[in-house]
């Protein structure tokens, strides 16, 4: 009798220490699995992501806004510059699935997506100020330079070209000069001169209006 | 031995059990770490929120995130299409939350998602942004 309660003693210790085991490798297969994360692949793909959409990239005109014929432009080499963990690595890069530079033939990889807006420039647009019958014209918001064109006619002298009230263009003998100005992007800009009575000649502002579309960055490395 | 006494065979059961498992859990205490998804979703909140704050607002006054944090009334006009902008911005699969001092938009937020955030510092207070897998 004794000897068979030892028995099955035995027997369920056995299926206890069994069913732990079992777990336990599971668990710590689960737990190694979840730690492999393909480390190389990882860090290529995030630095090419990081690298495209950065404030002072070449491919971009401000922080996650990137230039539209920078985009155009991009290929394999320039990115393996941007970003050397990339360098001879099989990449593609895409933009809402739409690929700009593929190189290589991937097997796995890491995909990483980043949000970005896309700027385009539209065609120049241009005000000009009669300087015998106005004195200011309006810029709509978004636009961050114009080009600032002043042709004084005779007997006229524009000392000053003034944006929203601030002082752009000053020049004490009269100016007579096309320059490039920077404006603010978030609102709309009136440019202003003050020309003084019976003045001529004409004051050209020309700009680009931005076009701005929201996209997916989608990077994908395999080294 | 008596009768009375625990069969041997289980204690040592027992014991063995106890060592297995003490080194199972030490596997998912030590090596797991945050989610693998946490850092993307991070980057995405990030991104989100380098967009709003360099995206001129309607009433042309500064950046759609100041003005989701200037005031109710900003935070009442702006909310709408700040919404918009972040379902266009945001991949399809990706879900956003957007806490301003003046209230809060954006979808209900799973108690369980891993979830990855951006905290922007405003003159008016701080907004945050938070995203996650739907």
């Amino acid at each position: 009798m004794r000897a068979q309660t030892n028995l099955v003693a035995l027997t369920l210790a056995l299926v206890f220490v069994t069913g732990a085991t079992v777990v336990g490798v599971a668990v710590a297969d689960g737990a190694l699995a979840e730690a492999d994360r393909d480390p190389l692949d990882r860090h290529a793909a995030t630095a090419v992501a990081d690298r495209l959409v950065a404030a002072d990239s070449p491919t971009t005109v401000r922080a996650n806004a990137l230039n539209a014929s920078a985009v155009d432009r991009l290929n394999a080499s320039l990115i393996g510059t941007l970003a050397p963990p990339a360098e001879d690595a099989a990449l593609r890069v895409a933009l809402d699935g739409e690929p700009i530079v593929e190189r290589g033939s991937l097997a796995g990889g890491v995909t990483v997506r980043r949000s970005v807006v896309v700027v385009s420039r539209s065609a120049t647009l241009q005000r000009t100020i009669n300087v015998s019958r106005d004195s200011a014209v309006r810029i709509p918001q978004g636009v961050d330079r114009a080009t600032v064109a002043v042709d004084p006619g005779a007997n006229t002298t524009i000392r000053t070209v003034r944006a929203s009230g601030r002082v752009v263009l000053y020049d004490g003998a009269g100016l007579d000069t096309n320059v490039t100005v920077h404006l603010s992007r978030y609102e709309p800009t009136t440019v202003r001169i003050d020309p003084g009575t019976n003045a001529t000649g004409h004051v050209a502002v020309t700009y680009r209006r931005p076009l701005v579309e929201s996209r997916t960055l989608t990077v994908t490395v395999d080294v | 031995m008596s009768r009375g006494q625990l069969s041997l065979s289980i204690v040592e059961a027992v014991v063995g059990v106890v060592l297995v498992m003490g080194v199972a859990a030490g596997f998912t205490v030590v090596s797991t770490g945050p989610a693998a998804s946490a850092p993307q979703l991070d980057t995405l909140a990030h991104d989100a929120a380098t967009v709003l704050a360099s995206e001129p607002s309607a009433d042309g006054r500064d950046s759609r995130l100041t003005a989701l944090a200037r005031s109710t009334t900003s935070f009442a006009t702006t909310r709408a299409s700040t919404r918009d902008r972040l379902d266009r911005l945001l991949p399809t699969d990706v879900l956003f939350r957007v806490r301003t001092p003046h209230g809060t938009l954006g979808y209900p937020q799973p108690p369980t998602a891993t979830v990855g955030s951006a905290t922007v510092p405003t003159r008016y207070g701080p907004v945050t942004i938070r995203v996650w897998y739907g």
